[in-house]
């Protein structure tokens, strides 16, 4: 049909381009039928001419195909797909691989797309296990009701007339407005006896085809009335029963209006308060809130979920019967990175059956962060009611271990799981067999990646449990939550540094693993790497190291030699336990190696640099490979007293001089904590057990410096006819914007959120006081903030990171004492040892004591800069520099790494037009369907393959 | 019959390009029609709802400008017939009890029967416009965007006078009027402007002569010397917004990644301050954030300036900026900053947004709850009641859904400051061409006011009314061609009404919708016309 479309449209395109003369090229464009789509349902119907008999188990059609549409050698999977603009159902036959036929016109007579009519707003849709109707719920104002579709009806060789809106039975419910359904049977009674309603007795067994189920249950449609806080029980035979064109109201046989328990919000963990960190605000224990508006549902068991999109927790019903539904306690949705924002949930999905260890999950998308949580629902009793968190705390500070997010919102969220089994010895398939990373002749083997990585375990194969999300920019995104194929995802050597659990030390070496970077490829409830996590060529080479060695130049751009020999040097800090140092050794350094470009190489063991061909040097780094997952390629640098990001085009009141108390730089929106400002009495807390007179002297040598980035007012200007000061005075103590002087630091003595309390000049003795900056710079001054003889740590993706906060008590900023941001770093101090040997742990981060700043580490790497080079081979601790390397400010480290962790993401189109709407697992063949509220119709995608398998539109 | 339009239509591009300073057709001095649409690009409802100001863009340049138009909605006594709004109530409550079929109905209101409702939804054909219009002014072309400043008295009620101010991209100026506060009884009765003008049809811009050009006194932006930096309104002024105390005025520039600062002084004109630079590429439309009513009652020791949103076409991002008083330099010299900003990742491209609009009414009503002086409340409604951002976004088209969320600066116990963070996440697909946004109410079944967001879709003639509470579309409204500017017309209670106009910018006429559900067979429909459908020649 859509040929027809094609031809019309063409025929259009080409009437104004011929009455211009036919000089215009013309543009073949694809017509649509489909407009935006919503919600989609599944039927499985064979010939129309078999009437009522048509209808099959949706488990009958399985993945099997027809060349022509009214080929019923088997039976056909349609799927019905609400179309938003238009108030209207469309059915695609997808079994038919016909083309032309795919997207069923109702009506031939009359030109283009002709759809099954049901009101505006046609909010959700669901289709019976047994395929013998279809119910829409519409929400149109004023005519809100639920029609009902009969499978007799749905195609057009079963009907006589083009359908209009009375040609299906429906029901009012006049001021109510419809979710969603959900077709939930009303079990046979004890001798197999079906009741017409709730309040009915169980007369005889159900009757009718064999084997379908709409004939041996009594169905019930679950439908959520978000205004009213309830869901309704409407019989679904009944209403598909009642004559057509019928619109009376809705015989609603029970009422289940939705409880917010009384009791609060979980509060957020709290952390040690040590070295001068605070803990983050404590919101006040909050209720869960009265209103309720319910949202997505999902069915595990006898268990219904419901999403609520005004109270912070997931309602959890009983429906072992539709009849006597009962509501337990809910589940909490929470957030550790919004701990005071009250999580509100839209949609749900729970696994289809349990993993092998016995779990099932339900993973809820969070409404307002667009993120995802997975909640563990094995058990009501024993499992925590909050969101699982991932083991990985630390590790991962850029993501919060209690959800799965991305930088795009999710959408819509499925569960699959899915094997492809491999056959035994005799000839059986079994499922659920785990890779086998020891062994070469058992069943697990079979599933090992061979040696080009083309089969067996790999990031492209689900044998397992996953979450596909929807995300609204038109991927979907995998996650795992149980891989039978992860024990083959390792490293042979498993070691500490890897990440491995001593477990997995203690099974080295496993000759038969991926030989991947990391012992933590796969992890539940983490995104699916789309490719494997090594340095294997075969493999594709991803794990990450150095796209270049550091680069070193001065504050002048001068770039400064390898050769050079003062200077400073950036090196990997050095293992303290010998044990480490010897087992790299043995197994040919594999934890303390960098890849550099496509080459691998060792790291001195002495030196922490990176020695070529006997006495070539490298500056380097070590990557850190516990957690497979923080890894971007991306470009870095490390600039001496570098200027803090987030300042740029801001303006700021100077209070300074006789005229202001309090002086300070004030811009509320600069938000000094958040950008990461460590002041002078911020150092002083830090250092809390150290000897107060070193402290203090360490606090006013590293406090950071508020500079003056603002120009002086030009010489003609009418300010220095009124100004104490001269224009030659200033300009001859402050220089140019471009070339500034040092009197343009003031020392940062307390920072808050909204301002800074400024110091004296250094120079202040020199005749920089207070009342000559302000007459030099009256009015609002641009500025920068940079840390006093320090590198600054930015890449172009992390950005600076730190974790500094606004203390909750005193406004001022400080140190999170939040021990999953430990890695947040972006300081490092000048080391004057010429090697530096320390087991950099989050725990060291947290509370370093004199030693801070002295080490470097950040979720992706670590080293140190020393202002000497270490000499290769000289195993003696930390020699002091006898020469050390005098720097210039805005001297700089410059650096890429490569490789990483690339989420797997599924591209659903490349028309940049997309809006997916909703995803639904299609339960004959477990493919994903993907409605979109754009144009492109219904999107599958085969969880084999995991690329789309067809669109329609 | 509409004057017969005497040259083809230009693109906007194209105009755009040729009249980028100072542009409109002095020349041949073709009078723009005083009492016809050209073009509509924005309305305006009065404070009480007793007239509706209509900007027309002159987008063709086919006369010497454009022109503000007054229109009488609602002069007429209740039940009265002759004035717009009267009488489209009672053409609605004709059709709702029409028995004789709609035709008769048309016939009793002298329109005849509508022969093209695909253009033209309704029954009817269009009421004539020139009955409605009560007075207008001439303006320069490409009139874009209005705001209408209204003052406040000490407690916060906005009683005193009322100033219209317009985007008019052709001079570039932003051109003001000074109109009547109808809102409140007694500025009703006091002289508007420079008190030539009583009434309130008034249109106060210094007009001269029988095309009544509005004055350049009344053109902000067009001379350095007015101003402390010595600078001019920089090109192509689109979105506009004023304070809610109509103090602070923000235009942004869709050409120059800059956003202007305007400071709104009742004693004369509004004086240009600022241009922010550095902005994405693309700023389009200003949408003002509702001031904490902590910031109100702390004022002078609360570190807070008025904010606002600024949307962008070619960058995926929304920002905020706020105003700086810079109350501490001599002279002051008042200034914006950015923020915060936030990318929109959203959907798949994110780099076209248009209209924007804010709503603060779940921390209005949880701010009426405080007691006065109770800070502690105030805190906890501007920290716990996030503002709620909608934003039309072409690419593609969706309605973005973000929050502003607010973080109060605490001095020990003392609120000393706030901070808003701006974030989108969630979008709602739309059909081609989404344009404007704006926030009004539809009448529920008991006559009560509810929060809708209506979104126009341009190219598919759609308006979409999206319930924020329910978060769905609530129903899809047609219209004629080119809708573009969208005013909401409320009054709760039995008799009272809710309307929203469409001005349609294509064929130059204004739609009616009934937005009142206890209508069932109008809600959400188009019902009735204002203005003859006039389309561009080249659709002639």
């Amino acid at each position: 049909m859509r040929w027809l479309l094609r031809a019309a449209a063409l025929a259009l395109l080409l009437a104004p381009a011929m009455g211009a003369g036919c000089t215009e090229d013309t543009i073949e464009v694809d017509v649509r039928s489909l407009g935006r789509s919503g919600r989609v349902s599944f039927l499985c119907l064979d010939d129309p001419a078999e009437g009522a008999d048509a209808a099959h188990p949706i488990s009958d059609c399985q993945a099997t195909s027809t060349a022509a549409a009214n080929d019923y050698s088997v039976p056909h999977l349609y799927a019905a797909v609400t179309q938003l603009t238009r108030g209207e159902v469309a059915l695609i036959d997808l079994t038919t691989t016909s083309e032309v036929d795919d997207v069923i016109d109702q009506n031939t007579r009359v030109p283009g797309a002709n759809f099954l009519p049901v009101g505006a707003q046609p909010v959700d849709i669901v289709s019976t296990p047994g395929s013998t109707a279809t119910f829409v719920a519409v929400a149109e104002v004023g005519r809100q009701g639920i029609f009902a579709i009969p499978s007799t009806q749905i195609r057009p060789q079963g009907r006589a007339d083009q359908p209009t809106l009375s040609s299906w039975p429906a029901c009012s419910l006049g001021s109510l407005t419809p979710g969603n359904m959900l077709v939930v049977a009303d079990r046979p009674g004890p001798d197999g006896g079906v009741r017409e309603s709730c309040d009915a007795p169980y007369g005889p067994a159900g009757g009718g085809s064999a084997g379908n189920p709409d004939f041996v249950n009594r169905h019930k449609l679950l439908v959520t009335l978000p205004d009213e806080a309830a869901i309704a029980v409407i019989d679904a035979q009944s209403l598909a029963a009642r004559p057509p064109g019928s619109f009376e109201p809705c015989t609603i046989e029970r009422w289940i209006p939705l409880q917010v328990a009384a009791g609060t919000v979980p509060a957020p963990d709290t952390f040690p308060a040590v070295g001068g960190c605070v803990n983050p605000e404590q919101p006040e224990p909050q209720p869960l809130g009265t209103s309720s508006r319910p949202a997505g549902m999902a069915q595990a068991g006898d268990r219904l979920y419901v999403a609520d999109l005004e109270a912070p927790v997931i309602h959890v019903l009983d429906i072992a019967s539709p009849c006597e539904m009962s509501e337990r306690e809910p589940l909490l949705p929470t957030s550790m990175r919004e701990p005071d924002r009250p999580i509100t949930t839209s949609r749900l999905a729970a696994t289809p059956g349990l993993t092998s260890d016995f779990k099932r999950y339900l993973y809820a998308i969070d409404e307002v962060a667009g993120s995802v949580m997975a909640f563990d629902i094995s058990d009501e009793g024993a499992a925590p009611r909050t969101p699982v968190r991932r083991s990985t705390d630390e590790l991962d500070p850029f993501t919060f271990p209690d959800r799965v997010s991305f930088s795009v919102p999710v959408r819509d969220v499925a569960l699959v799981q899915r094997d492809t089994a491999e056959v035994d010895d005799n000839g059986v398939a079994l499922t659920g067999i785990e890779c086998d990373p020891e062994n070469k002749d058992s069943l697990g083997a079979k599933y090992q990646s061979n040696s080009s990585y083309e089969t067996g375990a790999r990031p492209g194969k689900l044998r397992g449990t996953f979450a596909f999300l929807l995300l609204s920019s038109g991927q979907i995104a995998i996650v795992d939550i149980e891989d039978f194929d992860e024990k083959c995802r390792k490293p042979r050597y498993p070691e500490p540094l890897l990440g491995c659990s001593l477990e997995e030390i203690e099974s080295s070496p496993l000759p038969y693993a991926t030989n991947e970077s990391s012992c933590n490829m796969v992890t539940a409830h983490s995104p699916r790497a789309q490719a494997f996590f090594t340095w294997e060529d075969e493999a594709g080479s991803s794990e990450p190291g150095l796209s270049t060695y550091p680069r070193l130049t001065d504050g002048d751009g001068k770039s400064v030699g390898d050769d050079e020999p003062i200077r400073p040097r950036m090196s990997a800090p050095l293992p303290t336990d010998p044990k480490t140092t010897e087992y790299a050794e043995s197994i040919g350094n594999t934890g303390f190696g960098i890849t550099v470009g496509s080459d691998r190489f060792p790291i001195d063991l002495n030196s922490g640099l990176v020695t070529v061909a006997g006495d070539e040097l490298h500056d380097t780094l070590v990557m850190n490979l516990e957690d497979p997952h923080v890894h971007r390629a991306q470009d870095w640098n490390a600039i001496w007293e570098g200027p803090l990001p987030g300042f740029q085009n801001r303006f700021a009141e100077l209070r300074i001089g006789d005229t202001f108390p309090m002086e300070g730089l004030y811009d509320a929106t600069s938000r000094f904590c958040d950008a990461g400002v460590q002041s002078r009495d911020a150092i002083v807390e830090m250092l809390g057990d150290v000897a107060p007179d070193q402290a203090q002297a360490d606090a006013a040598k590293y406090a950071d410096r508020m500079v003056i980035a603002s120009e002086l007012p030009s010489e003609a200007s009418p300010h220095w006819d009124v100004a104490a000061c001269t224009f030659q005075i200033c300009s001859a103590t402050f220089g140019t914007s471009e070339v500034r002087t040092l009197a343009r630091d003031l020392p940062i003595e307390e920072a808050y959120q909204d301002h800074l309390i400024l110091g004296t000049s250094d120079y202040q003795e020199d005749g920089v006081t207070d009342d000559l900056i302000k007459c030099c710079f009256p009015g609002v001054v641009s500025f920068e903030v940079r840390p006093a003889q320090q590198w600054v740590v930015s890449g172009s993706s992390s950005g600076f990171l730190h974790r500094v906060i606004e203390d909750p008590i005193s406004g001022k900023c400080r140190s999170s004492c939040d021990t999953r941001l430990a890695l947040r770093n972006g300081r490092v101090r000048l080391t004057e040892d010429a090697r530096v040997r320390q087991d950099v742990t989050p725990e060291f981060l947290m509370n370093p004591g004199a030693e801070w700043g002295t080490v470097f580490m950040n979720p992706m790497f670590r080293f140190y800069i020393s202002a000497c080079t270490p000499t290769p081979g000289d195993p003696s601790d930390a020699p002091a520099c006898e020469a050390p390397a005098v720097i210039s400010r805005d001297t700089r480290f410059e650096w890429g790494t490569s490789g990483g962790f690339n989420a797997l993401f599924i591209s659903l189109s490349q028309d940049p037009s997309i809006l997916p709407e909703a995803m639904t697992v299609n339960p004959s063949n477990g493919q994903i369907a993907v409605t979109d509220g754009s144009f492109q119709g219904l999107i599958l995608v085969s969880s084999g393959t995991l690329e789309e398998s067809r669109t329609y539109f | 019959m509409p004057a017969p339009r005497l040259r083809p239509l230009l693109s906007a591009t194209v105009g755009a390009a040729l009249c980028a300073t100072g542009c409109f057709n002095n020349d041949q001095q073709i009078v723009p029609p005083a009492r016809e649409f050209n073009y509509p690009t924005t309305l305006t409802v009065s404070p009480g709802g007793t007239v509706l100001y209509v900007a027309n863009s002159d987008f063709d340049l086919q006369f010497s400008g454009g022109t503000m138009q007054v229109l009488d909605l609602g002069t007429c006594g209740p039940g009265t017939r002759g004035c717009m709004r009267t009488d489209a109530l009672a053409l609605r409550d004709a059709l709702e009890g029409a028995t004789q079929g709609e035709a008769s109905v048309c016939g009793d209101f002298g329109l005849g029967t509508n022969d093209n409702p695909v253009l033209l939804p309704g029954p009817c054909r269009s009421f004539p416009a020139s009955p409605y219009i009560k007075q207008f002014a001439t303006i320069g072309a490409f009139a874009s965007s209005a705001t209408l400043a209204i003052e406040p008295d000490a407690d916060g009620a906005l009683t005193g006078r009322a100033r219209l101010l317009l985007t008019v991209r052709g001079d570039p100026s932003v051109t003001f009027f000074d109109v009547v506060n109808d809102g409140s009884a007694e500025s009703l009765s006091q002289p508007v402007g420079s008190g030539a003008c009583t009434g309130p049809f008034c249109l106060e811009c210094q007009a001269q002569g029988d095309t009544r050009r509005c004055g350049p006194q009344h053109r902000v932006g067009e001379n350095a010397s007015l101003t402390t930096r010595g600078i001019v309104l920089p090109v192509e002024p689109v979105g506009i917004a004023a304070s809610d105390d109509a103090r602070v005025v923000v235009v942004a520039h869709q050409t120059s990644s800059q956003a202007s600062l305007l400071v709104n002084a009742w004693s004369g004109a509004p004086e240009l301050e600022f241009p922010l630079a550095g902005l994405p590429p693309g700023p389009t439309e200003v949408a003002r954030l509702p001031t904490p009513g902590i910031a109100r009652a702390l004022a002078g020791s609360f570190d807070y300036g008025a904010s606002f949103l600024i949307t962008f076409r070619e960058a995926p991002e929304v920002d905020l900026v706020r105003f700086n008083s810079d109350s501490g330099s001599s002279p002051s010299r008042p200034f914006l900053t950015q923020a915060s900003r936030a990318s929109i990742s959203v959907n798949s491209d994110g780099g076209d947004s248009r209209g924007a609009a804010v709503d603060g009414s779940a921390r209005a009503a949880c701010e009426a709850t405080c007691s006065a002086g109770q800070s502690s409340c105030l805190v906890a409604c501007a920290e716990d009641f996030p503002l709620r951002a909608f934003i039309a976004n072409r690419a593609p088209p969706s309605l973005l859904i973000g929050e502003i969320r607010t973080q109060v600066v605490l001095d020990g116990d003392t609120p000393v400051g706030a901070v808003d963070s701006v974030r989108v996440f969630q979008n709602i697909p739309l059909s081609f061409g989404a344009s404007r946004v704006h926030i009004g109410h539809v009448l529920d079944e008991q006559g009560q006011k509810q929060l809708r967001v209506f979104v126009v879709s341009f190219d598919a003639r759609e308006i979409v009314s999206y319930d924020p509470e329910a978060r769905r579309v609530e129903s899809l409204i047609h219209t004629g061609r080119g809708p573009h500017a969208l005013a909401t017309d409320t009054r709760e209670g039995d008799e009272g009404y809710s309307l929203l106009y469409v001005g349609h910018f294509s064929d130059s006429f204004l739609g009616v919708v009934d937005l009142d559900m206890r209508h069932p067979k109008t809600f959400g429909q188009m019902f009735a016309a204002v203005g003859v459908p006039n389309p561009p020649p080249e659709m002639n």
